[in-house]
């Protein structure tokens, strides 16, 4: 386990203040993208940071304690819990707020497209799919999120949209009322 | 064909099953997604899962949009981390020393309290004399008798 994380555990403050030093640029991040994705200008990315790491300490670490470093890197794990803190943030927001830093107060991101109902795939192509063709990523895009070969990007899309066509060919009927012709900015 | 025209036709496929499947749900109605803890999902970004774990990672980030959001948001965050005001840092780093600090002064304090106490405790201890009984020595008059008593009476 990280050194500094054991220690803060038994309540070493020094190795706190380390650890906070190291991960509150992720934090920050994470809860920046959050509040922009959202359209939460007016809540202060310094305030939510604080949130994320006063849930951390209380009731004795109570969350930090959760934490299993067999499981993920301390790093990718707060990120996670700090995008959670930020989304709560958003679902309780306070007018009149102080705003988020000039650098940060772009528009917010595209909104959120309804996923595609694919069931018949399995959940890794289908999840390429949803990336590729709903987030409009391309494969390099996707094969970063994933944490994968390119290449393997590009098969498992390979092999989704071989599958679509092998349902589809034998449900000719659900074509009837489905004009023919895609979007053309989806990428490849 | 050239590769914008690709990319159309596997837009094109794409959306046809899209409304197939909708055609389907109809009648159907959806299986519910596994929830994601937070733990989990770090996991999955870190490629820690095994096969099936992993699977049903996918299956959940497939079917539920926000879940995309937090794994687009936490691989941006990794790769981009945001420089962090010092004023931000030390207010995150000042609350172990506030809920930290007191009790470890009031513990410190106790323990040398009972330290002196009971070093002073000791000390009276080793200075007292080795005979309990000699002290009455000093209290009986040399000479002194019950008759003596009598003839004051």
């Amino acid at each position: 386990m990280d050194a500094d994380l054991t220690r803060c555990l038994d309540g070493d403050a020094d190795a706190w203040r380390r650890l906070v030093e190291r991960v509150m640029p992720v934090v920050n991040a994470a809860v920046a993208r959050c509040l922009r994705r959202h359209g939460a200008h007016e809540v202060a990315v310094e305030d939510v940071a604080q949130d994320v790491f006063l849930r951390l300490v209380r009731d004795d670490f109570r969350v930090l304690r959760g934490f299993d470093p067999a499981r993920a890197a301390l790093t990718t794990w707060l990120t996670v819990v700090a995008h959670r803190c930020a989304l709560d943030a958003c679902r309780r927001r306070r007018p009149g707020a102080e705003g988020l830093p000039a650098d940060l107060a772009a528009p917010p991101l595209a909104p959120i497209a309804e996923p595609l109902p694919l069931d018949g795939l399995p959940p890794r192509q289908r999840l390429v799919i949803e990336l590729l063709f709903t987030r409009g990523l391309d494969v390099e895009e996707a094969a970063a999120v994933l944490g994968i070969e390119a290449q393997t990007v590009r098969s498992l899309k390979h092999k989704a949209l071989s599958r679509l066509r092998e349902q589809l060919g034998g449900d000719e009927a659900a074509f009837d009322d489905v004009p023919r012709g895609g979007r053309s900015d989806v990428p490849g | 064909m050239s590769q914008a025209d690709d990319h159309r036709a596997d837009a094109d496929l794409v959306r046809r099953a899209r409304a197939s499947a909708d055609r389907r749900a109809r009648t159907a109605p959806p299986a519910a997604a596994d929830d994601v803890d937070d733990l989990r999902l770090a996991a999955w970004l870190d490629g820690r899962l095994d096969e099936g774990e992993r699977d049903a990672v996918d299956a959940a980030l497939a079917a539920r949009p926000e879940l995309v959001d937090r794994l687009l948001d936490a691989r941006a965050a990794l790769a981009t981390p945001a420089i962090a005001q010092a004023r931000s840092v030390e207010r995150a780093q000042a609350l172990v020393r506030r809920r930290r600090a007191w009790p470890l002064r009031l513990a410190t304090a106790a323990a040398l309290v009972a330290a002196l106490a009971g070093g002073y405790w000791s000390g009276a201890v080793a200075a007292a004399p080795d005979d309990d009984d000699a002290w009455l020595d000093d209290l009986d008059p040399v000479g002194w008798s019950p008759a003596d008593e009598t003839e004051d009476a």
